[in-house]
This record gives C-alpha cells, structure tokens and sequence, in this order.
C-alpha cells in the first residue's frame, strides 16, 4: 500500500529516537517508548473516541486530546511498530503526523494559511452575497422584474458555490467521515444545516420561491472566523517545544584541538566537545563552565528570573541565557540529550493527555447531537403545520446552534492555558489533571530532608575523640580537625549522598588528603575504607554512631546525637557535626499557604531533634520525625480518611508510594532526571515560591472551568428553544455558535496571562516576620 | 436597465479575480508574519538574508 509506506521510514531506529522517548522498562516487559503524534482532523469527541478505540488494542496506553489536536501513544516498538499504528489512524481518514522537532512547525504554519484563507473567501462571498440580496429584500411586490430577481438570485448562487465547496469543506469533510464511521460528530448537525440550506434555496432558485444564500454564507463565514480566533487562543494555551527550543541557537562556535574555531550545527555537537558562548546567546546543551565568569538567565528552565552567578566547574543548562562575559563549555550531554529536552518533552506529553472532566464532557456529546438532530427533526415535521414555507430554515437553525463544543472545550483549554502558565513560571504539571487536584488540596504535608531543607549541609563542629599525641609503642594515629577532616574527604570523594559534598567542602586547603583503597559504601550507614595514615594502611568507618562503633569503642552506638562519627582501627577518631540549611523561601512559603486556607504539617524520617528545630524555624506546630515509608504512607491515609485532600511535598525518587498515595504530589526536580521523578507537579527550581503561585492559579482555573460549563450550558438551553420557535434565523445561530465557543476559549485564556508580581508578595510575607530569617 | 446584465456577472467575474489575487498573496507568505517585517529595518545586519525564523 502506498500510505502505508509513507510511514515504514519510522520504523528506522534513528528515526524513531527523533519522535519517540523511551520509557523506563517495567519488569517482564518488552521496551516502552511514548510518542506524540498531531492529528489533523480532530475536532471532537466522536473522533477521539475512534482513534483510541482502533488503536487500543496494539499499544500500551493512547489518549487523543481534541482541543490540541495531539494523541499521546505508549507502544512496543517490537510488537507494533509505529508506522503500523500511524497507518491505522490514517485509514480512519485522519491525517497523524509525528511531533518530529522541525517538521511541526512548518506544517502547523501550512494549515493556520489554508484556513485564513477559507475564512477569506467566505468572507468576501459573503459581502458580495449580501449585494445581491439588498435589491430583493427592498423592492416590494412587483416593483422588479421577474428575469433581474432572477439574475441576482443566480449571481447569488454563483457566490454561493466556493463558500460551499471550499470554505465549508472542513466541516463537511469531517461530517463525512463521522457518517462513512456511522457515528455522530460535533460537524453533522451542522454540515447538515448547510447542505439542506443550500439544496433548499438552490431549488427555490429554480421555481422562483425564497433564497437563503445570504443566511448561509454569513453563518459558514462566522462559524470560520470562530474558529479561526479559537485556533489561535488555542495555540497561545500551548507551550509548544517549538517555544522552548526556539531559544536555542542554530550555530555554535565549537573549540578544535588545536586552538582554532570552527562554526557548527547544533546536531553536530557531542558530549565532552568544547565550545564558545558569547555574551548575549543561549547555552546550546547541557555542559559544565571550562573558563570564564558570568551571570545567567534560567528563567526558561526554572521561571527563575533572578540572575545566578556561575564560575569554572559549574554546570550550565541548555537554554539558559549568557548574560555578562564570554565562556568557553565543555558538553557533558549531547543537545538531543539536555534537560531543556526533557521538560518540553514532558509538557508535550502531558499537553496529549486528556483530563478527568473532559472525558465526561465527550461522553455526553454523543447523545447530545443525536438529541440535537432529533429535536431538528421534529422542529422540521411540527413546522409543516404552522408555516410550511419556514419549517426549512428553523430546522437549519437547530441544527447550526447548539454548540457541544463549548462544553467540550470548556475543561481541557483552561487546565491547558493553566498547565502553560505553569511551565512558564517552572512548575511542570505530569497531567492537565494535577491543576484539579492541587486546587482542591487542603492539607499540606512536607518531607524535611531535600524539600524544606536543601541537600547542602554545612560543618557545624568538629570533635576530635583519639589523641592529639600518641605515646611511643602504641600504635595509634595522632588526630586533630585538620586530619580528621582531610580522612574524612578522602573517603567520601566517591559518594553522592549530601553528607559526603558537605565534608568534601569542608576539606581544609593546602593538607594533602590521605589515600585510601578498598573503599566500600553502605547505603543509609556509612562508608569504610583503608586509609594510609603514618606509614600503615588502617581501617577507618565514616557514618552513622552504629556503623562507626562496630568493633569500636569509645562511640556510644544509642546516641542519638546528630553527627558522623569516624573510627580508626576501631577506636573513636572524631565527630563531624553537620547541620541542614533551610530552602530560601521555605517560611513564606508555609505563611503563604496558611493564610490561603490550607494546613501545613512536617512528616520526615529524620531524628526528632532535627525535624524539631526546622519545624521551631518554620513555626509549624504539626510535625512527626522517625516516620519510616511505612508510617508516612498510614498517616497520609488516616489523613484521608479524616476527609482531608493531601498534596505530599516530598523527594520524588525514594519517597514515590508515599506520593502516589496523595491526592496530589509535588517533588523538587533541580537534579535527577525529570522522567525519574513519579510526582504530579515538577518544581524545576530551587524556591517554593512556584508552589504557592500553582496552588493559586489551580484554584482560579477551577473557577474558569466551572464559569465555562455553567456558561456552555445555559447557552444550549436557552438557543435551543429560541431557534425551535422560529426566532433565530441561521445566520444569527451560526453567530451564537461561533461566539459561545470563543467566550469559552477566550475565559480559559485568561489563565495563561501571569497574575500580578507573585514575587512582591513572597518578599512582602518575609519582611512581615523578620525573626524567622532561614539559618 | 439592461446595462444591468452585463454588470451584475461581471461583478461576479470580478469576486472570483478578488479571491485569485488574495490566494496568490496568501499561498506566497504575506500574511504569515505581519508583526516582525516593520522591525526588520532597525536589524543591524546590511544583508538581506533569509526571513529570520520565528
């Protein structure tokens, strides 16, 4: 087949990785990869319904959203490859095209200039038309001669004639399909309204009775220039990758071997390149500063504005803005691979899945149009005995002005416009539904470690317990903070975990570390290794009291007290004491949510001490240490049980059932990779402040949705019975249909302008309790 | 009266050349990007390269 060969190109592994994303495995599964394809075609729900009906059998997981036009596909690539499923679609009579990062773009521009054009042309038809008509509307019996009337009306129809076959030819083309599919789309009734319209007058035109060409033209004309505006808004809602990656250069000055520069392509860089950012440009992919001392600009990565201070060793992202002085980069990942990728990768694939309350809107349009259609119908029949010569034109009516895509489009545009706004200011919403769910939380409950505190521990204090100096004959190691300090570098150099960057941090300057071998780490205890101290090498533990008492004495393994204890050869060597720093804005982040209405509570793993103090420093009164996953996860439900809606807080990598149990989650993702993280709402920056401005807005679009729906609604039932009695002609039904979706979208547009300085109000709680500085 | 006969069709000959003009100027671009070409003359560069991607 020939279409289906159109696609086979997909199968291509290269290809493939430019459209489609791997997903973590399951275990016992075949490989996962997500994609997201636009769909042209899509305008209702009867058409999402189809799609995932006919595909839902060969993928892991498909959801259509109508309002973006996007389908979002979880597939083995083995089992059913892609260009087999793009083929099914296509045989439904839908155009699918993979989001391929460029070739978006451009087809997206191809199709808004067809239909600027197809409302052009209605357009001046429809004011030609409206000429024609003047004359026989003005002139009273017999005052015009027959054979004029009936030039005008055939000029009418002349007029009339690309209005019909080729401005309308969307919504007949889609009616078309919905009847081939036998089934009813949100395009029938009124591609219905059109035809009878036309065959109607056409006839008159023929026998000499009335003609309503001018009716018809001016609705198809509204009805485009309705969907034209909607098709905008719509596209503003969407913070498209395209926006993101746009900001990317398209050149870049990569640094040869040998000193010189050569100008490459973005695609050409590969990690561990080297190259030039000059003041000014955007930082081409992930990488750390080689040379050079500069602000930047990660508003697009954090919706942080504030300049951030980088110097040589610091990673960079990709995107991010060079603001003051030229930088020489080495790539740590290649452009395809950056964390720029991965955030508008995960706003394309939740901007594809279809939220809650929409999918109970496209259940109900179905039989919604079969009621529309029956009731147009029984209007045609019942006006047979009243006016027979009107009985056409109110059934027309009927079927041109109910308008079920106000109520479809009510939900998705405004968590859509709500979710872009979000992204913008660096909050990432996994689902439109995540917006619901957050507006709806009252209880707040916090993870300490990593969330209200930073992973960036300081040295508080250094006790040393083995002597300073050994008597001769005992073979001891003679210990003070500077060699306590220097082991203890020495054996966290590998490690990852906080503790171990905060005492690589406090490694003093200019003492040589010792070397150290045989190094072996044990998560959530410590780390031992042998150190080569005077001449020997000897063991040494580094972590909690337990780890470090084993076969040591001198260290009281029940203390509690907070710190990392070393031994050397089994003897008590010294204790590091390490304290947390709080999250910048973590106190007026808490006020904040307390004075909107919501409780804050503190539930953490930590020791009570600790978790103690933070919750003196944030003034929370409810808080539980020493709660293991276990604990966290029994809490969370008796909450719930209590009746209460809990957002979780919380690490999104080892705290993720604990999240899922929540009725909304939200983790701070500055580090791993994003698709690691298993909550609903991504905070990409270091500040709360993104937290408190998403609740905010979650409650506002909710408020839109709910002014959407009661609006869709009190419009259908109040036309429906207008256009039934014969008082709405069809060219202001097409009008009121036009308009009632446009209010729709234009409410929900509403969400995506930023609301007034969220960061004047942070600074505002804070100077409001000076006391409370964070330590 | 009878001039009418001759204008009214042309009048129509006339929309259908008005849609002609428009679908040339609409397939070539022009209505594409009407907002940045006015700043285009404040760009320092003196080449008149290629439009500049949005």
């Amino acid at each position: 087949m020939a279409r289906h060969a159109a696609y086979l190109h997909l199968d291509d592994p290269a290809e493939l990785a430019d459209v489609a994303r791997e997903l973590p495995a399951r275990a016992g599964r075949a490989r996962r990869l997500e994609t997201v394809l636009t769909i042209d075609g899509v305008h209702c729900a009867a058409c999402v319904v189809s799609i995932e009906s006919v595909l839902r059998d060969a993928v892991d997981e498909v959801s259509v959203n109508a309002a973006t036009r996007r389908a979002r596909l979880v597939f083995d690539p083995d089992a059913s490859p892609l260009s087999g499923l793009m083929e099914r679609i296509a045989q439904l009579g839908y155009q699918p095209r993979p989001v391929a990062r460029s070739a978006v773009a451009t087809a997206e521009a191809a199709g808004r200039r067809t239909s600027l054009w197809r409302m052009l042309v209605a357009l001046l038809c429809m004011m030609q038309v409206m000429m024609y008509a003047v004359p026989r509307y003005m002139a009273g019996p017999d005052e015009m001669p027959a054979d004029v009337q009936r030039l005008l009306t055939w000029a009418e129809w002349m007029l009339t004639l690309p209005v019909l076959l080729f401005a309308a030819g969307p919504f007949l083309a889609s009616a078309w399909r919905d009847l081939r599919a036998r089934r009813i789309g949100m395009d029938v009734p009124v591609s219905l309204g059109i035809v009878v319209t036309f065959a109607a007058s056409s006839s008159a035109a023929l026998s000499g009775g009335e003609v309503y060409f001018d009716s018809l033209t001016m609705f198809v004309a509204f009805l485009l220039v309705g969907r034209w505006l909607e098709a905008g808004a719509r596209e503003r809602a969407l913070v498209g990758v395209g926006d993101l990656l746009a900001r990317l250069p398209e050149t870049v000055e990569r640094l040869d071997e040998g000193g010189g520069t050569t100008v490459v392509t973005l695609r050409a860089l590969h990690a561990g390149d080297r190259v030039r950012v000059s003041v000014g440009q955007a930082v081409p992919a992930d990488g750390t500063i080689e040379s050079g001392h500069t602000h930047v600009d990660e508003s697009l990565l954090t919706g942080e504005s504030r300049p951030i201070a980088k110097a040589p060793g610091e990673p960079l992202s990709a995107g991010s803005l060079n603001l003051e002085g030229p930088l020489v980069m080495r790539l740590t990942r290649a452009p395809g691979a950056s964390r720029l990728r991965e955030i508008a990768d995960l706003i394309e694939s939740a901007s594809a899945r279809k939220p809650r309350l929409a999918q109970l809107a496209d259940r109900w349009a179905g039989p919604f149009l079969v009621g529309v259609l029956v009731l147009a119908g029984l209007a045609w029949v019942a006006w047979q005995w009243i006016d027979p010569s009107r009985a056409t034109m109110v059934a027309a009516s009927v079927l041109v002005v109910t308008c079920p895509c106000a109520l479809s489009l009510a939900t998705p545009t405004a968590l859509l416009a709500a979710a872009g706004n979000l992204a913008r200011s660096g909050v990432l919403a996994r689902s439109p539904q995540a917006i619901e769910y957050l507006a709806q939380a009252d209880a707040f409950v916090f993870d300490k470690t990593g969330t209200l505190t930073t992973d960036r521990l300081v040295l508080e204090a250094v006790h040393v317990d083995a002597p300073r100096d050994v008597p001769e004959g005992l073979d001891l190691v003679p210990m003070d903070r500077d060699r306590a300090l220097a082991v203890a570098a020495a054996l966290e150099a590998g490690s990852l975990h906080p503790l171990a960057a905060a005492l690589r941090r406090a490694a003093p300057d200019g003492v040589a570390l010792p070397d150290v071998r045989s190094v072996r780490e044990q998560g959530g205890a410590g780390i031992e290794a042998q150190v080569l101290l005077e001449g020997r090498w000897r063991d040494a533990r580094l972590g909690s009291a337990r780890f470090a008492s084993r076969a040591a004495a001198g260290i009281d393994p029940q203390a509690e007290a907070a710190g990392v204890h070393l031994s050397i050869d089994g003897a008590a060597a010294a204790r590091f004491e390490l304290t947390e720093t709080l999250r910048i804005d973590a106190t007026a982040a808490l006020d904040a949510l307390r004075r909107d209405g919501a409780s804050v509570e503190i539930l953490s793993g930590d020791a009570h001490a600790r978790v103690r103090r933070v919750a003196a420093l944030l003034s929370v009164a409810d808080w539980r240490a020493r709660a293991s996953p276990e604990d966290k996860l029994a809490h969370i439900e008796a909450m719930q049980q209590a009746g209460r809606r809990v957002a979780m807080v919380g690490d999104g990598i080892n705290d993720a059932p604990v999240l899922a149990s929540a009725h909304v989650s939200v983790t701070f993702a500055t580090a791993a990779a994003l698709a690691q993280h298993h909550a609903d709402l991504l905070l990409l920056g270091e500040r709360f402040e993104g937290l408190v401005r998403a609740r905010r807005l979650a409650r506002r679009t909710l408020r839109v949705v709910a002014q959407n729906l009661a609006f869709a609604a009190t419009y259908n039932v109040v036309c429906i019975p207008l256009a039934l009695a014969g008082l709405l002609p069809p060219w202001l039904a097409g009008t009121g249909m036009a308009a009632s979706s446009l209010v729709v979208v234009l409410n929900a547009m509403r969400l995506s302008r930023a609301p007034g300085a969220p960061q004047a109000d942070a600074d505002r709680v804070a100077a409001r309790r000076p006391g409370a500085a964070p330590a | 009266m009878d001039i009418l006969y001759m204008l009214v069709p042309l009048s129509v000959v006339l929309v259908f050349l008005i849609l002609a003009v428009l679908a040339w100027s609409v397939r070539s671009g022009q209505f594409d990007d009407v907002e940045q070409q006015g700043d285009r003359i404040l760009e320092d560069n003196d080449s008149p390269g290629p439009p500049r991607p949005r």
